[in-house]
């Protein structure tokens, strides 16, 4: 099963640029996306969405696989052997292991 | 495809071949079964493969097997492996779940014995006088070297290499595995590039990604032998029993994942088998389980069986994204079993 990001800020921190919430522009128009916080780490744009249960998270415009459980843990498949409890912490490591050329994001 | 064959296993008994069973079991592609059937004697010639402490290696043995490791680096057989296992952990299994095809639910212990089974052979075929996968019996490092692990031989030219540099990215620098270029995964392709510069990552107990800054302790596992269960619903990382408190999920960060979280760097991602430690960590995690298994007679079971867990982790359900499709949990039980697997640690 799959949760949101429902407990989240209303504001996204990662690192030490916080940018303003990306309103959907019509809220009509349901499931796309929902875009919820824009920040950036390491030079590195992050935008976080979700639709529905779903969380999305992508880097410099392209998605990264970010699952959360039912116990509101995050997981990726890019860092298999943790969880967090924290999604921009997870959002931030990914970064850090990109810049340490262990991955590519 | 799926082989199956009726083989008869016989076991030397003094001076005299007794027959012990015969069954029908798959047998996997290479594995090098002979069978004399001639006068009704089935007589398996396989040498029994031993997985040594990697600390108890001779010198020949340890050249052996680096050696070895260097053959299918340079090939390119090597990195066959590390893209397997990262398709694997990109499989949900059953669809939909969040266990893979390797890690989070049941199949995590047998896809794994397989996977080590497969680059064992792959090593013997190149050496054969490598003899079996080492292992590493990380359980009593810290306690060995005063409570920081990282001052194991293991970690040091002569064997695995050191850490990686801090001021070279963290590159190993020296070791005999210097000059080799990871593969790693390339998360805008969903596809893989060679690093383009040589040398392992590693941050032994201080990656922030990997957040371990020790390693498991003989007491985790002594903690982990009162799970006398495999495994129990719904089959998956919030589980009690013993395959997920071996894998580390429950009460974590523990053993399995502590270890790789420890080692950080390549060890970190999906890619982990880039760094070769992860095959001496796994053949412990592999040894570790064989002892759950035969404390007891019969040997305690996996779980689930057949049709009460989910599709993909039963007990007679084939494994994917190994080199042979005739693996499943069922025919890997047995470790000693010369008609399947054939080795034993010692």
């Amino acid at each position: 099963m799959l949760l949101g990001l429902s407990g989240l800020a209303a504001e996204v921190t990662i690192g030490f640029a916080v940018l303003p919430i990306l309103l959907p522009t019509d809220a009509a128009s349901s499931p796309p996306p929902q875009p919820i916080g824009r920040s950036r780490y390491r030079n590195r744009l992050v935008e976080i969405r979700e639709s529905g249960p779903l969380v999305m998270v992508s880097i410099d415009g392209r998605m990264v696989h970010i699952e959360g459980s039912k116990t509101s843990r995050y997981h990726s498949h890019i860092l298999p052997f943790r969880d967090f409890d924290d999604l921009p912490v997870l959002v931030r490591t990914l970064i850090d292991m990109s810049c340490d050329h262990v991955v590519i994001l | 495809m799926v082989y199956r064959f009726l083989v008869t296993i016989w076991q030397i008994d003094q001076s005299a071949l007794l027959p012990v069973e015969s069954i029908c079991v798959p047998i996997p592609p290479g594995a090098l079964i002979d069978v004399a059937t001639n006068h009704g004697v089935g007589v398996n010639q396989m040498p029994l493969r031993l997985r040594r402490n990697i600390l108890n290696l001779s010198p020949a043995q340890l050249a052996s097997f680096v050696g070895a490791l260097c053959v299918v680096k340079s090939d390119g057989r090597y990195d066959d492996f590390v893209r397997r296992h990262v398709r694997a952990m990109m499989t949900p299994t059953p669809a939909g779940s969040l266990s893979n095809a390797a890690h989070c639910g049941p199949t995590f212990l047998p896809w794994h014995r397989a996977f080590l089974w497969e680059f064992e052979s792959m090593l013997l075929d190149v050496d054969p006088t490598v003899g079996g996968l080492p292992y590493w019996w990380w359980q009593t490092e810290a306690k060995l070297n005063n409570g920081k692990p990282k001052l194991s031989k293991l970690w040091t030219e002569g064997l695995m290499g050191p850490d990686g540099d801090p001021q070279s990215d963290n590159r190993v620098l020296t070791g005999p595995f210097k000059d080799w270029h990871a593969v790693i995964y390339d998360n805008t392709t969903n596809d893989f590039v060679t690093r383009d510069t040589p040398g392992l990552v590693r941050k032994l107990g201080r990656d922030p990604a990997g957040s371990a800054s020790t390693l498991p302790s003989e007491a985790q596992v002594a903690e982990l032998n009162t799970h006398l269960v495999y495994d129990v619903p719904p089959y998956d990382k919030t589980t009690e029993g013993f395959r997920n408190r071996l894998e580390g999920w429950a009460a974590g960060p523990r053993l399995h994942n502590q270890v790789h979280r420890w080692v950080g760097g390549d060890m970190l991602a999906g890619t982990s088998p880039n760094d070769p430690v992860f095959w001496l960590h796994h053949a412990n995690i592999d040894l570790i389980w064989w002892k759950w298994q035969t404390v007891t007679t019969p040997r305690r079971p996996y779980a689930p069986q057949l049709l009460d867990g989910p599709v993909g982790q039963r007990a007679d359900d084939s494994l994917l994204f190994l080199q042979s499709t005739a693996w499943t949990p069922a025919v890997l039980d047995d470790i000693k079993n010369p008609a399947v697997l054939g080795y034993q640690y010692i």
